[in-house]
C-alpha cells in the first residue's frame, strides 16, 4: 500500500519565482492497484512521480510505501522498494554495459553489491527466458550493448529490469511517449502482462486518454499540483477518452475560474 | 610579538638564514656556517636567535621570506646559493646580507669586483672549476674524446659554468656536448640524448636542479656506461670528482658573519674566494662502473673512499690503466628494456587514469600529485630501512587516502571535479616535502624491490636491475590487470562502471553513486601511486617535482590504448590495450630520444603523440569515406 499525505513541494526559478508544484496532494494507493495519472504540461503529474521516487525531497507531507516512511530518504535508499521506467529511453539502462549486465544491476536492486562476479551462466540462463517472455527476440541479445538496441528494445528491457526484483510500488512515467506507435503499443501490452502477472501496484502517468482509461484500475488527474478528480469502479468504466476529455476541460475551467476570482490574498 | 621582542632590545642579534633546498652542496654551506658561528660562542637559541627558512625549491617564496624576516625584525641576513642571495639583494638593502655557497656573485648583481660590492651584501663566493674537472676528466678517460653535461637553462649560472667547461675541453682538446634539461624527470632522457649526439663520457656542471637529483645522473649514466666526473665532491656515486668544499666555504662566510656581528662595515669587507680544491676518487662507485683510476690520478687525490684491499691491488697491476670492458649498457637491449621497463611501470597509472576518466568519466587532477605521493611514500620508507614491499604497500593506501580525499570534496561539499583534483594536487606538494623531508630522495645502492627479485627467483642474481625490475614489472602488470579485469566484472565493480555511464539509472537501482566516486577515485589514485612507487625504484630516486605531467602521460596512454583497441569492444581488451598504450608511449618517448631529441622538446613530442594518436582513427574513416565516394 501506498501512503501520501498533504504532500507539498514548491521550486523556486532563476529568477527567483517561486512556483508550487505539489500543494498538498493526498493519494492512497492500495496493494496491487494500478493507477494511471493525467493533467496538463506542468500540471505536476511527473513532479508527484519524482517526489515518490525521491529525485528530489518535498517541503511538506509524507510519503509511506509499504508502511515504510520514506518522506526524508535518499533516492537510492528507496529504490529497494520502487522499480522506474523512465520516458527517456535512454535513461533507464547503462548504454555502454551489456543487456544482461544491466539485468544483473537491476536484479540486485537496493541489495548490497559484493566482490562476486555476478552475471554467471545460470545468470544469463535465467535472463534468457525473462527476455524471451517480452516477445522481442532480444534473447540472443545478452551479451550485444544495450547502446546498440532500439528505443522500444530498451523500454522493453527497461521494464524488465524494474520488475526484475519484485517492487513495491512500479512507476512509469509516459514511458512509451518517445517510441513509435508500434513500439508504444507493443510496451503497453508488455506492461499490462507484466503489471498483472505479478499483480504490481502501479502509478503511471501518461498523456493518452486513451491509455489513462484503458489501463489499469483508476486514473487521477492532477491540475495546479492537486487533484482534481479521482475515478474508479463503475464511474470510470462508462467513460470514453473524449468524456474523460470533456470532464477534464470541465474542471479545469472551474479550477481556473476560481483561481481568477479568489480574492487577493 | 615578535616583533615587540625586536624592538624592545636594540642590541639583540637576531639572523635571518634562508637557503633554496635541500641540496648536499648547501647542506654542507650550512652546517660550516653554523660551526663558524658556534665556534666563536654564537650559539642560536642562547646567544643569538636566528630565523631558519628553507624555501624546498619553491623559488618565489624567497620573496616572501626576506619580506617575513624585515617583518620579525631580522638584523642579519644570511643567504645560501644564489637565488637566496639574489632574492635578499632585491628586497633587503638597510641590514647586512651575508651570502655563501655562490658560484659567482657578479653575475647576480652583488657587486662588480671583490672589493667594489653594494655596501650591505659581502660574503664567500665558491666559483667551481669546472674548466680543471675538464682536463681531468680527459687526465682520468684518456680513451673518451666526447664529453657530455646537462644544463639547466632556468640555473643563473648555467652560461658561466658552460663557458668554463668549454674552456676546460679546448685546453684538454677534446670535445664538449651540451643538452639542456628542464626537470629532474627528465634527466634520464638528457643522458641518453647526449650518447645519442655521441657522447663517450659525462662531467656534470653544477646545478642546483640537476645535483638535487644527483642519483639520477649517476644511474643513467652507469646504465649508458658512459664514466661520469663530478664538479662539486658533496654528490656521491661518481667515480671521481673535483670540487671545491662547500663546507670550507661556509664556514668562510660564517668568519665574515662573526666581523660583521662584531661591528664591521659588510662595505669594507671584500668578497672572499673558497680556492682549496678537493679531489675525491670513490673506488666503489668506479667499480659500479666498470672503470679503474690510473695510479697517476689515485696518487693526486685527497681523499680515496670506497676502497677494497682488493682495488688497491689491481690499481698496481699494469692492467689497471686500461679501462675494463663494459659490463653493459652497450647492449642495445638495455634501452629498449629500460623503456619497456617504464613502460610496464606506468601501466597501473594508465589504468589508473583509465578508471577516473573512462570508468567513472570524472577529470580527476589529483594524480600530478598522487604519482609523486606514491613516489615519495615508498623513497623514504626504503632509505628509512623498511622492506620495499612493505613501503610499495604503503604508498597505495596513501596514493587511496588522496584520491579518496578528491572524491568527498566532490561528492560532500559539491566543489567540481577538477576543481577538487587541483585542490588535492595542491595540498600534496606539501605533504610530499614533509614525507620526504627534502625535495629529493636517492634510492641509489639501497635494498629496492631488486633485491626481493632476487631472493625470489635466484637466477636473477646475475642479471641487471633493470632486467630483474623488468621482469617483475611484467608478472605485477599481468596479475594486477586480471585484478582489474576481474574487479570490473563483479556486482560492485559493474555498479562503478554503471555510475560513469549513467548516474540516473544506477540510482534508481539502489546505488549510492556519492561513495561509489570516493570509492573510484581512490582505487584509481591507488593504482596512480603504485606506479609512482615503481617509477621511482626504477628511475633511483623520488623527486617532489617528478609528478609534473603524469595526468598527459596518462591520457596519452589511455588514448594510445583505445586507438590500439580498432574498434574491438570488451573489458578484457581495453585493459590490456591500455597496458601496451603505456609501453608503447615510453617506447616512443625512448625512440625520440634515441633519434637524438632535444630533451627540452620532450613535452612537445608527448602531445605530438597524444594528436597522432587521437586523429588517426578519424584519417583513416576520412580515407576510407574518401574511397567510398569514388
Amino acid at each position: 500500500m501506498i501512503e501520501i499525505e498533504r504532500l507539498e513541494k514548491t521550486f523556486t526559478q532563476p529568477g527567483g519565482e517561486r512556483v508550487p508544484a505539489l500543494r498538498g496532494i493526498d493519494l492512497v494507493i492500495p496493494t496491487g492497484q494500478f493507477v494511471t495519472v493525467i493533467g496538463t504540461n506542468g500540471s505536476g503529474k511527473s513532479t508527484l512521480l519524482n517526489a515518490v521516487a525521491g529525485t528530489f525531497l518535498p517541503d511538506g507531507g509524507t510519503i509511506r510505501i509499504a508502511g515504510i516512511d520514506v518522506t526524508r530518504q535518499p533516492e537510492f535508499r528507496r529504490a529497494s522498494l520502487i522499480g522506474r521506467v523512465f520516458q527517456d529511453p535512454f535513461k533507464g539502462t547503462c548504454p555502454s554495459m551489456s543487456v544482461g549486465e544491466n539485468l544483473r544491476m537491476a536484479e540486485l536492486r537496493g541489495e548490497r553489491r559484493g566482490l562476486r562476479v555476478g552475471l554467471s551462466r545460470s545468470a544469463l540462463d535465467r535472463y534468457h527466458e525473462l527476455v524471451k517472455g517480452l516477445g522481442m527476440r532480444l534473447e540472443g541479445r545478452l551479451r550485444a550493448t544495450m547502446g546498440t538496441l532500439s528505443g522500444g528494445q530498451r523500454q522493453a528491457i527497461t521494464l524488465l529490469m524494474a520488475t526484475l526484483k519484485r517492487p513495491q510500488l512500479l512507476l512509469l512515467d509516459e514511458h512509451t511517449a518517445a517510441l513509435d506507435p508500434r513500439a508504444a503499443d507493443q510496451i503497453i501490452k508488455i506492461t499490462d502482462d507484466v503489471v498483472r502477472e505479478n499483480k504490481l501496484t502501479t502509478l503511471m502517468v501518461t498523456h493518452s486518454m486513451e491509455q489513462a482509461l484503458e489501463q489499469g484500475d483508476r486514473t487521477i488527474m492532477v491540475h495546479r499540483g492537486e487533484i482534481l478528480a479521482d475515478l474508479s469502479g463503475d464511474e470510470r468504466a462508462g467513460l470514453d477518452a473524449n468524456d474523460l476529455l470533456r470532464r477534464f476541460t470541465e474542471l479545469r475551467y472551474t479550477v481556473e475560474f476560481a483561481v481568477a476570482n479568489r480574492p487577493p490574498a | 610579538m615578535t616583533l615587540a621582542c625586536g624592538k624592545s632590545d636594540a642590541r639583540k642579534i637576531v639572523i635571518g638564514y634562508a637557503q633554496v633546498s635541500s641540496v648536499a652542496t648547501l647542506d654542507e654551506a650550512r652546517a660550516g656556517f653554523f660551526k663558524a658561528l658556534a665556534d666563536s660562542g654564537f650559539v642560536p637559541d642562547k646567544t643569538i636567535t636566528v630565523i631558519e627558512r628553507n624555501a624546498q625549491g619553491d623559488i618565489p617564496a624567497l620573496g616572501l621570506i626576506m619580506s617575513d624576516f624585515q617583518q620579525q625584525g631580522v638584523t642579519h641576513v644570511a643567504t645560501v646559493s644564489s637565488v637566496a642571495t639574489q632574492a635578499a639583494l632585491k628586497s633587503i638593502t638597510d641590514r647586512p646580507i651575508i651570502f655563501g655557497a655562490v658560484a659567482n656573485p657578479y653575475v647576480i648583481g652583488a657587486g662588480t669586483s671583490p672589493a667594489n660590492h653594494r655596501p650591505n651584501i659581502t660574503g664567500a663566493e665558491i666559483p667551481l672549476p669546472v674548466d680543471s674537472a675538464v682536463v681531468l676528466a680527459h687526465e682520468t678517460f684518456p680513451d673518451v674524446k666526447e664529453w657530455g653535461t646537462l644544463f639547466d637553462p632556468a640555473d643563473p649560472f648555467a652560461e658561466f659554468y658552460l663557458e668554463k667547461a668549454k674552456a676546460g675541453a679546448a685546453a684538454a682538446g677534446v670535445r664538449l656536448i651540451t643538452v639542456a634539461c628542464t626537470g629532474p624527470g627528465d634527466i634520464a632522457a638528457g643522458i641518453q640524448a647526449l650518447k645519442a649526439q655521441g657522447a663517450r663520457g659525462v662531467v656534470q656542471i653544477p646545478s642546483v636542479m640537476i645535483g638535487g637529483a644527483f642519483s639520477a645522473v649517476v644511474k643513467s649514466t652507469r646504465q649508458a656506461n658512459m664514466p661520469l666526473v663530478g664538479t662539486t665532491t658533496s654528490f656521491q656515486g661518481a667515480p671521481i670528482a673535483l670540487g671545491l668544499s662547500f663546507y670550507a666555504n661556509g664556514y668562510d662566510m660564517g668568519l665574515i658573519m662573526i666581523r660583521v656581528l662584531r661591528g664591521a662595515d659588510p662595505a669594507t669587507i671584500p668578497f672572499q674566494s673558497e680556492k682549496k680544491r678537493s679531489l675525491v676518487v670513490d673506488l666503489a662507485s668506479a667499480r659500479a662502473y666498470g672503470v679503474t683510476i690510473p695510479p697517476a690520478i689515485l696518487a693526486r687525490a685527497d681523499s680515496v673512499i670506497g676502497g677494497n684491499p682488493e682495488a688497491k691491488t689491481s690499481t698496481a697491476g699494469p692492467q689497471a690503466i686500461t679501462q675494463q670492458p663494459a659490463r653493459r649498457g652497450n647492449n642495445p637491449f638495455e634501452f629498449w628494456l629500460v623503456a619497456i621497463t617504464q613502460g610496464l611501470a606506468f601501466a597501473a597509472l594508465a589504468w589508473g587514469v583509465y578508471l577516473s576518466s573512462r570508468v567513472l568519466r570524472f577529470a580527476d587532477i589529483t594524480p600530478d600529485g598522487s604519482f609523486t605521493l606514491g613516489a615519495a611514500v615508498a623513497a623514504a620508507m626504503i632509505v628509512s630501512g623498511k622492506d620495499p614491499l612493505l613501503a610499495t604497500g604503503v604508498a597505495v593506501l596513501a596514493g587511496m587516502v588522496a584520491g579518496y580525499v578528491t572524491g568527498l570534496l566532490h561528492t560532500r561539499l559539491g566543489v567540481k571535479d577538477l576543481l577538487a583534483g587541483i585542490l588535492v594536487m595542491t595540498a600534496l606538494y606539501s605533504v610530499n616535502l614533509h614525507v620526504m623531508g627534502k625535495s629529493n630522495i636517492s634510492l641509489l645502492d639501497v635494498r629496492t624491490l631488486v633485491a626481493d627479485v632476487h631472493a625470489i627467483i635466484p637466477a636473477s642474481q646475475g642479471w641487471s636491475d633493470d632486467l630483474s625490475l623488468g621482469v617483475l614489472f611484467f608478472f605485477i602488470t599481468v596479475v594486477l590487470g586480471l585484478i582489474l579485469a576481474w574487479f570490473l566484472r563483479t556486482d560492485f565493480g559493474m555498479a562503478m562502471r554503471a555510475v560513469g555511464d549513467n548516474p540516473a539509472m544506477i540510482t534508481a537501482q539502489g546505488v549510492d553513486q556519492r561513495r561509489m566516486i570516493e570509492l573510484g577515485l581512490a582505487i584509481a589514485n591507488g593504482l596512480v601511486a603504485f606506479s609512482g612507487a615503481l617509477m621511482a625504484q626504477q628511475q633511483g630516486f623520488a623527486d617532489v617535482a617528478m609528478g609534473v605531467g603524469t595526468l598527459v602521460a596518462g591520457m596519452a596512454a589511455v588514448i594510445m590504448g583505445e586507438t590500439l583497441l580498432f574498434n574491438k569492444r570488451g573489458l578484457g581488451y581495453t585493459i590490456i590495450m591500455v597496458a601496451a598504450g603505456a609501453i608503447l608511449f615510453r617506447g616512443m618517448v625512448a625512440l625520440a630520444l634515441r633519434m637524438g631529441l632535444n630533451p627540452i622538446d620532450l613535452k612537445l613530442a608527448t602531445a605530438a603523440f597524444v594528436l597522432a594518436a587521437l586523429a588517426l582513427p578519424k584519417l583513416r574513416v576520412t580515407r576510407s569515406a574518401f574511397r567510398t565516394a569514388k
